[in-house]
């Protein structure tokens, strides 16, 4: 064949291909009317809001979906909610995607003879379960944490088929804390915590911020006060790295297991300078007397550091200090835990920072105790049929394994899950539970307070709530139920329990206060003999197991979402690492990125290492979630184990991990406000960089004219806590494609908005830089285009026009802030039911285009929309955008800057006020409030 | 000779789509069919001859960006008294009495939808009429778009009326 023939049969070829392509029979598209118009004022292409309650951790925030086209597309915190008013965390923002996760559970699923679960109907699961229920042993039921109707139904359960339902199961139990709450005041509660009334805050161990107790509360408590201008200072003790440790005034590094002799110290010093009455006076004589040299030798601090901390307790007007997680969980805990409620007590802080009437009930949940129990009943062969139900303990438990091995000693195994997990893998029957988005319910936050669950659509799939698949066994078992359907049985009992309106008063506000308990009384008599002071510390390398800010005790670790959004402290986005300080990996011998085997008593682990600043010297840090060493649990404290003994080494292997971020500094750049770059440092140069970035005549393009408005966004670093609420928050009001591990692998994640994490090479805290499109007035994005498809509009907008785009990436190359994400692959095309996950005011980008975060312009449309109809400009207050809407603490503002009235406005005016590189000449529109760093919040 | 046909036929097949391309080209909108609708529904009849206002039908056009289509019930609502003969009415009765709505095919058709804000609220509230886009329905037994419905569409008339010519005003 010559040249000729080939190009002629080429053409040939493509002009078949061509025509093949052309569609001429277009396919005709449906417009489906309504049968019958809804009667409530729902208008198609109107977005309905209905409030529910968000079930994704133990917190329960109320929150509002957002609903477009008869499916939720949104979910936000519920404005006003006395918990969270109005915020929501990356985890709540991402149980969106767990609705609509592809490996949702669409029907029971069965065990057949080869041992394969096959899909089933629900008549045949049912009766299987049933025959089960009246077969021989014992039947037990596991749950996860239950509150409010979906606890008492599970009792309605347990009386009517005989069925025992096992001490619930929470990995993150608080044990420890409940315990010692017990013991001294007869309230086995989890108290609230109010930041916004303390002028001291002394957390140690406890992730507040991020994993303990109801954070995006305690980050609004934080926030406030450091906002209010009164002075307020944050220590924080811990033997590892944690988003509190960063964000803390003062992060105090202390040696793994020594909590208990600082605590110690400050219970002697507090009741020392303070009267504390008689009953806790017993209790104070009762722990061993821990003096300042001790407790400095103990926890590795200097002694002045001690002795400091020891004076601002006691001479503070309203202390809070709480400990719990990381600290609670080792041998000490339980002792760490009694120290903190004493001093607690002593500083009188029950009542106004430590909140006992408004706690968390965890009275239903048993300690890694009861769950040891349960697995040698287990192992015992007496029980005959067992419910695993919404939890998955195989994967979250130290030793996951041991407790599969024991399920499969049970007969019958009946497994009430969404998602097939591999605590399902051994069930017989699996019955699919619905979202709670999709059910009816409720939930309680805190005592006292119970958010209401309504639908927000028809079930996806063939399945039921958590209420429905219960009172579907009871039917199959023919025990008499109080309703046929749950939400029959939720509504009677709020009309029952809280008024004969609080079922309409629930829908409408989704949620109800009702009287919290009572605050806590006098002390008990001491029942405890502490033993933190005889017991073996820890000599050698120690291995510190913490919650995940994303994954929280793992059960999160299912949405890809998450693993898509970097870990806030590392940017690692889909593996699992340890984390190790330079000075122990130096000692190792390893290097970042290379693996090391990890081993303890009768475990071992081989993680890839990053480097992690501020840990202290033979400290190694994995996250729960997908890393589950089996390391047990904590005979004392009942907690599963957060400090081990470790033997480490390097194996020398390499395995490059997939992060965001190459560098956690800033290397001498000058990006996070405040700081100034290195490479400037003679008095002329930096004299010189000050009069450049003054300089707006620069540029030979002319200034930008806005008429009416200029959009800003303004950030105060002080109240960023890095939890990436906003990023997830983004991600789904954008579409913003998830990419997977592969394409993060090579730089093309698509995240619109990051966390830039920029440590401090000494203390290991650092500032979190949340960093967006920064919609410059000479965005050197907008002059190299060839289309136009990115060009500068009258309200201060980068606009970028998707269908214009061509893809030559000039843009991105030409933008300083890496702010621009370019589609490499058709991502808009997801797989069942993923493909229901979008909002339909964004479009979805197509292969080749540029995309970038335009300040959530749908949202800005709509505004202008509403104030239109009303005659009148878009107002401060009409809207605002998603990463602002989510973030718990109102760390972002948005609006107009030409509005002198404006938040913005104030901000962006604020003396802290700088913009990030702005010697470059381009003129953000988006500031950032360096940190007060001391000035007014700090000692 | 082998090659001469070859090339022959190449270059016929060339030409023969380029004037397909550039006879569609010029006359692809204002050629669209209208497509079958299961009921043949009349807007001469409708409009035409009984007058009904647009808005009473489409009753949401003033209120969302998406003018609506009317519900079944709301056809019914006249229909179950009137014509109630037709072979036409009864097949609207028979998806009344089964439930279901009424599979209409869409005729408008923004070809970018996914790329494009277009709400017909505004352009109600601006006084834009609505023959302006959809043509002389009450001429049409069945409805066909006699509109591009392209860019150039809209931006002439936003330039006309000096409504916002702003990109990210309708791209999204």
């Amino acid at each position: 064949m010559d040249r000729r023939e080939f190009l002629g049969l080429l053409t040939l070829a493509s002009g078949a291909s061509l025509l093949a392509g052309c569609d001429l029979t277009r396919k005709s598209e449906k417009l489906i009317p309504y049968l019958v118009p809804p009667d409530d004022g729902i208008l198609p292409g109107e977005a309905t809001y209905v409030a529910t309650s968000c079930t994704e951790c133990p917190a329960h925030c109320g929150v509002t979906a957002r609903i477009r086209e008869d499916r939720p597309v949104r979910v936000d915190g519920l404005a006003a909610h006395p918990v969270n008013d109005g915020a929501l965390c990356l985890r709540g923002q991402a149980s969106l995607s767990r609705l609509y996760h592809v490996d949702r559970l669409r029907q029971p699923m069965i065990k057949d003879s080869a041992g394969k679960l096959v899909p089933g109907t629900w008549d045949d699961a049912l009766k299987r379960c049933a025959d089960a229920l009246r077969g021989s042993g014992d039947k037990v039921l596991l749950s996860k944490r239950t509150t409010g109707s979906l606890s008492a139904l599970m009792d309605d359960f347990a009386s009517r088929t005989g069925v025992q339902c096992a001490p619930e199961y929470e990995l993150l139990s608080n044990a420890a804390i409940r315990e010692a709450n017990r013991s001294i005041f007869g309230r086995a509660v989890v108290p609230m915590l109010h930041p916004d009334r303390a002028d001291l805050i002394i957390t140690v161990g406890a992730d507040v911020i991020e994993t303990f107790g109801n954070p995006v509360q305690f980050t609004e408590g934080l926030s406030k006060k450091r906002g209010s201008g009164e002075r307020v200072t944050w220590y924080h003790a811990e033997p590892h790295v944690s988003m509190s440790g960063f964000k803390a005034d003062h992060r105090l590094v202390v040696k793994p297991g020594s909590e208990a002799f600082l605590l110690a110290y400050l219970l002697h010093t507090v009741a020392g300078a303070r009267s504390v009455d008689k009953g806790l006076g017993v209790h104070v004589a009762d722990v061993p007397n821990v003096d300042r040299a001790r407790a400095a030798q103990a926890t590795g601090l200097a002694p002045d550091v001690v002795a400091s901390l020891g004076t601002a307790l006691a001479s503070a007007r309203s202390p809070l200090l709480v400990a719990g997680s990381v600290s609670t969980g080792q041998e000490s805990g339980l002792d760490v835990a009694r120290l903190a409620a004493l001093i607690q007590a002593a500083c009188g802080m029950q009542g106004r920072t430590v909140d006992f009437a408004q706690a968390q009930d965890y009275s239903r949940v048993g300690s890694m105790a009861d769950i040891e129990r349960l697995m040698q009943r287990l192992d015992g062969g007496s029980i005959g049929t067992l419910i695993v139900f919404n939890t998955d303990p195989v994967s979250q438990l130290p030793n996951g394994e041991k407790f599969a091995q024991s399920a499969d000693h049970a007969a019958f195994v009946i497994g009430v899950a969404d998602i097939l997990t591999p605590t399902m893998e051994r069930a017989d029957v699996i019955l699919p539970l619905s979202h709670t988005l999709e059910s009816w319910g409720d939930a309680e936050p805190a005592t006292g307070i119970l958010n209401a669950i309504q639908p927000t659509l028809k079930p996806l799939f063939d399945t039921a709530s958590d209420g429905d698949v219960l009172l579907r066994l009871m039917i199959a078992m023919g025990a008499a139920t109080a309703g046929t359907t749950y939400q029959q049985y939720v509504s009677d009992r709020w009309a029952k329990e809280l008024g004969a309106d609080a079922p309409t008063t629930m829908l409408k506000q989704g949620w109800i206060a009702r009287g919290g308990a009572a605050e806590a009384t006098a002390a008990k008599a001491p029942d405890h003999k502490y033993t933190f002071d005889s017991a073996r510390t820890h000599a050698g390398a120690v291995l510190v197991v913490a919650p995940s800010p994303r994954w929280y005790d793992g059960r999160s670790a299912e949405l890809p979402l998450l693993h898509e959004i970097p870990d806030p402290l590392t940017s690692v986005t889909w593996d699992n690492w340890v984390s190790v300080g330079m000075e122990t990996l130096n000692k190792l011998g390893a290097k970042e990125e290379q693996e090391i085997d990890l081993r303890g008593e009768g475990w071992s682990l081989t993680l890839p290492v990053r480097a992690q600043p501020g840990l202290g010297p033979d400290v190694f840090l994995v996250q729960r979630g997908i890393a589950t060493p089996g390391i047990g649990w904590s005979r004392l404290s009942g907690e599963a184990a957060t400090v081990v003994d470790v033997t480490a080494a390097a194996t020398g292997r390499t395995f490059r991990l997939s992060k965001t971020s190459g560098s956690l500094y800033e290397e001498g750049r000058g990006i996070v406000p405040g700081h100034e770059p290195k490479h400037f440092n003679g008095a002329a140069e930096a004299e010189e960089k000050q009069h450049d970035a003054k300089r707006d005549d620069v540029t030979f393009y002319p200034m930008p004219k806005y008429p009416t408005y200029r959009w800003s966004m303004a950030v105060d670093l002080d109240k960023c806590t890095g939890c990436s609420a906003c990023v997830a928050a983004c991600y789904i009001e954008n579409n913003v494609p998830m990419v997977g591990r592969e394409q993060h692998m090579r730089g093309r994640e698509m995240a619109w908005i990051r966390l830039e994490q920029y440590y401090d090479k000494e203390t290991g805290s650092g500032d979190f830089v949340p960093a967006m499109c920064q919609q410059c007035d000479y965005a050197p994005c907008e002059s190299v285009c060839p289309v136009y498809a990115t060009y500068h509009n009258d309200e201060g907008l980068n606009a970028q026009v998707y269908n214009r785009c061509v893809g030559t990436r000039y843009c991105g190359n030409n933008c300083p802030y890496k702010q621009r994400r370019f589609n490499f692959f058709e991502w808009g095309k997801r797989p069942h039911p993923l493909n229901l996950m979008v909002n339909p005011d964004v479009s979805v980008r197509n292969k080749g285009v540029m995309e970038k975060c335009t300040f959530c312009i749908q949202r800005i449309r709509h505004a202008r929309d509403v104030a239109k109809d009303q005659g009148r400009k878009i107002q401060e207050g009409d809207f605002t955008t998603a990463c602002a809407q989510a973030c718990p603490g109102k760390a972002i503002v948005f609006g107009n800057l030409l509005d002198e009235n404006s938040e913005v406005h104030k901000w962006a005016h604020d003396p802290r006020s700088s913009r990030v590189l702005e010697e470059l000449g381009t003129s953000p529109g988006v500031f950032y409030l360096k940190k007060n760093g001391g000035a007014e919040h700090g000692a | 000779v082998i090659r001469r046909i070859i090339d022959t036929a190449v270059f016929g097949y060339f030409a023969l789509f380029m004037v397909l391309i550039l006879a569609l080209g010029f006359r692809w909108h204002t050629h669209r069919k209208a497509p079958t609708q299961p009921i043949n529904y009349s807007h001469q009849i409708h409009v035409g001859k009984l007058n009904l206002e647009c808005l009473f039908c489409h009753e949401t056009a003033d209120k969302s960006y998406f003018a609506g289509v009317p519900s079944v019930q709301k056809c019914m609502s006249c229909h179950q008294a009137v014509k109630t003969d037709s072979p036409e009415i009864q097949k609207l009765t028979k998806y009344w009495n089964d439930k279901e709505p009424v599979p209409w095919n869409r005729v408008h058709r923004i070809r970018i939808r996914n790329h494009v804000y277009f709400t017909h609220k505004r352009h109600i509230a601006a006084g834009v009429q609505c023959e302006h886009c959809h043509g002389q329905l009450a001429a049409m037994p069945r409805v066909r778009q006699v509109k591009s419905m392209k860019m150039g569409f809209c931006v002439s008339c936003h330039q006309a009326n000096h409504a916002p010519t702003d990109c990210v005003i309708c791209h999204k």
